[in-house]
């Protein structure tokens, strides 16, 4: 590409740009006005630049931090970021374990019906959790978990897509290494903790960002099986602001900047594995 | 698959007990009651009924006759049907149209990238609460920006004609970079030298993509089609959230209806109903997608552009 560059060219990389930049503004002002609302000193001020544009209509004019204060002191936020990160943490853990010697099963064994529990498996991963909000409510409530963290736990540990996710990671490892290992005598959890975990980095943060998103985002589910107070997760918490406070904008401005916060400050500097890992899922079959 | 292909005596040693079985216990134990029951105990639930004195008994096809006899259903149907032909194509187009462009190896193009990467961490929850706030018809920034460009102030979601499509941007404007990222994977994922020998053939962009670049990319392509149509299909929260269905039921989705039918109504085998048809139209819909994104062993061009482009 030495060839002399056209003005045809010159209006298609402007063209290219400008659309780029349109996209990347469109996908941002939510967040950043959010974010730079959160930070005003009163609910007033919000609405006081609304109807006549100005700089201050996306910049506070004093910068303050009396949202997060009303948010964790008078509304008490703490509560369901603790609960939510016990969740997530938890259910990344078990996940880990149980989704991982599945994967180990499924890369390493040839057994019967392997392949008719590993079609179950895919089809548990392709159906949305919506569609079975509502039975699994029943189901669980028959072991008489519902409001407790257990019920908002245990029936997301094991996932198809974690699953498939190992068992891409661990077939690339060598058989050789494991037969010799095994013949050593080393029984197969040990195989397993001692010799694929520790070869297995990048496909266990793929799948803990994974799992962690995916109880962090948790909304239907925790709505209905934890409907007390002291189990609420975060989204719950949010979505009970917008009904609540319809005044209090800056409650809910300063709540979903922390709830957005910390998924991205975990997803942006571990951003290859994830795409890694949402990817391949994608990609392979 | 790369790595070193197994000997054929190791998975015949590996084979010969049942320790498999015990790795995948607790995980299939897992999903069999949580994920595959639920949904055999809600197709089952659908034909069930709670007749006199709380006895359940066996309904036959009554829940589904008074489904599709139902008013407030029918429309639902319609709603989710109309929800899902507009946002799903434009999902995957936008999604499409992205990732082509960020797939070029030009100046800013990471930055980009990582910037767009930012809504995929948003949930629909916080997403739908901040549209909320921006599209709010007083106070929201959205009519003040309009008013600005002399536009008058717009309802939004307080209007019938009005509230659907917004919901439908913000699934857009929330769902749009999560399937790109699929996508911008599977274009990096096509040898380029295919496309060098296009280039020399002078093909327009159009013919590029259409008989080279989607083809290649039909593995991708097929996931978040798939995928993107059950997530809408089963939309639930803006409805939740934003409107209660309204207003006048124009964002009813069928999944709200069913949430609607077992957590306020307490009437479970309606649920169940509503649920076990929002099945059968997903299998439908999937069933067609497959159909008609099924493999027709490539066309004449893309196996000339392979032979050319990998013959080198």
């Amino acid at each position: 590409m030495i060839t002399k560059r056209g003005t045809k060219e010159k209006i298609l990389d402007l063209l290219y740009y400008a659309t780029l930049i349109f996209f990347v503004c469109f996908a941002l002002f939510p967040i950043l006005w959010s974010l730079s609302n959160s930070f005003r000193s009163e609910n007033a001020e919000i609405f006081k630049h609304i109807s006549k544009l100005s700089l201050h209509t996306f910049i506070p004019e004093k910068f303050s931090l009396n949202s997060y204060r009303s948010l964790f002191v008078d509304n008490q936020f703490y509560r369901p970021l603790l609960n939510s990160w016990i969740v997530a943490v938890l259910t990344v853990f078990f996940g880990f374990v149980i989704n991982g010697l599945a994967g180990f099963a499924f890369a390493k064994f040839k057994f019967k019906g392997n392949n008719v529990l590993f079609g179950i498996y895919l089809f548990s991963f392709m159906i949305p959790f919506e569609m079975i909000a509502i039975p699994l409510y029943k189901t669980v409530g028959a072991f008489g978990i519902l409001e407790t963290r257990t019920a908002l736990i245990l029936p997301m540990i094991a996932n198809g897509m974690i699953v498939f996710l190992y068992r891409q990671f661990f077939q690339d490892i060598p058989d050789a290494l494991i037969e010799s290992a095994y013949i050593d005598g080393a029984g197969l959890l040990r195989v397993f903790f001692q010799l694929l975990v520790p070869l297995s980095k990048p496909v266990i943060i793929s799948a803990s960002l994974m799992i962690f998103i995916q109880q962090w985002d948790a909304f239907l589910w925790p709505l209905v099986a934890a409907t007390n107070k002291s189990l609420k997760v975060v989204q719950v918490a949010i979505s009970e602001f917008t009904g609540e406070f319809t005044v209090q904008w800056g409650t809910i401005f300063a709540a979903t900047t922390i709830a957005i916060a910390i998924p991205i400050g975990i997803l942006i500097p571990l951003q290859k594995f994830y795409i890694q890992g949402i990817s391949s899922t994608g990609l392979k079959e | 698959m790369g790595g070193i292909k197994p000997g054929s005596g190791s998975r015949r040693f590996l084979s010969r007990n049942y320790k498999p079985y015990l790795l995948l216990l607790p995980s299939f134990g897992l999903i069999a009651v949580f994920k595959v029951y639920p949904i055999l105990y809600s197709v089952a639930g659908s034909f069930l009924m709670r007749g006199a004195r709380g006895v359940i008994k066996f309904a036959g096809l009554k829940n589904f006759q008074m489904i599709f006899t139902d008013p407030t259903i029918l429309n639902s149907i319609w709603v989710t049907i109309k929800f899902n032909l507009i946002t799903v194509p434009l999902q995957i187009v936008l999604a499409l149209m992205l990732a082509l462009m960020l797939n070029r190896r030009v100046r800013f193009v990471q930055t980009m990238r990582t910037l767009l990467y930012i809504p995929v961490a948003i949930n629909m929850i916080i997403a739908s609460t901040i549209w909320n706030m921006m599209l709010n018809p007083s106070s929201g920034p959205a009519n003040a920006i309009l008013g600005a460009l002399g536009i008058p102030p717009q309802p939004f979601l307080t209007s019938s004609r009005q509230a659907l499509w917004v919901i439908i941007v913000i699934c857009c404007w929330k769902g749009v970079s999560y399937w790109m990222l699929f996508l911008l994977a599977g274009l990096q994922n096509i040898n380029s030298s295919i496309y060098e020998a296009g280039r020399i053939d002078g093909t327009t962009f159009f013919t590029e993509l259409f008989s080279l670049t989607i083809p290649m990319l039909k593995n991708s392509l097929v996931f978040v089609i798939v995928s993107d149509t059950m997530i809408n299909l089963f939309m639930f929260i803006p409805a939740y959230l934003l409107t209660g269905g309204g207003p006048e039921g124009s964002t009813d989705t069928l999944m709200y209806e069913a949430y609607r039918a077992a957590f306020k109504f307490s009437n479970y085998n309606r649920s169940y109903a509503i649920v076990t048809v929002l099945m059968l139209m997903t299998f439908i819909v999937i069933g067609l997608q497959f159909f008609m994104l099924r493999d027709t062993k490539g066309s004449g061009l893309k196996r000339r552009f392979l032979k050319r482009g990998l013959g080198k």
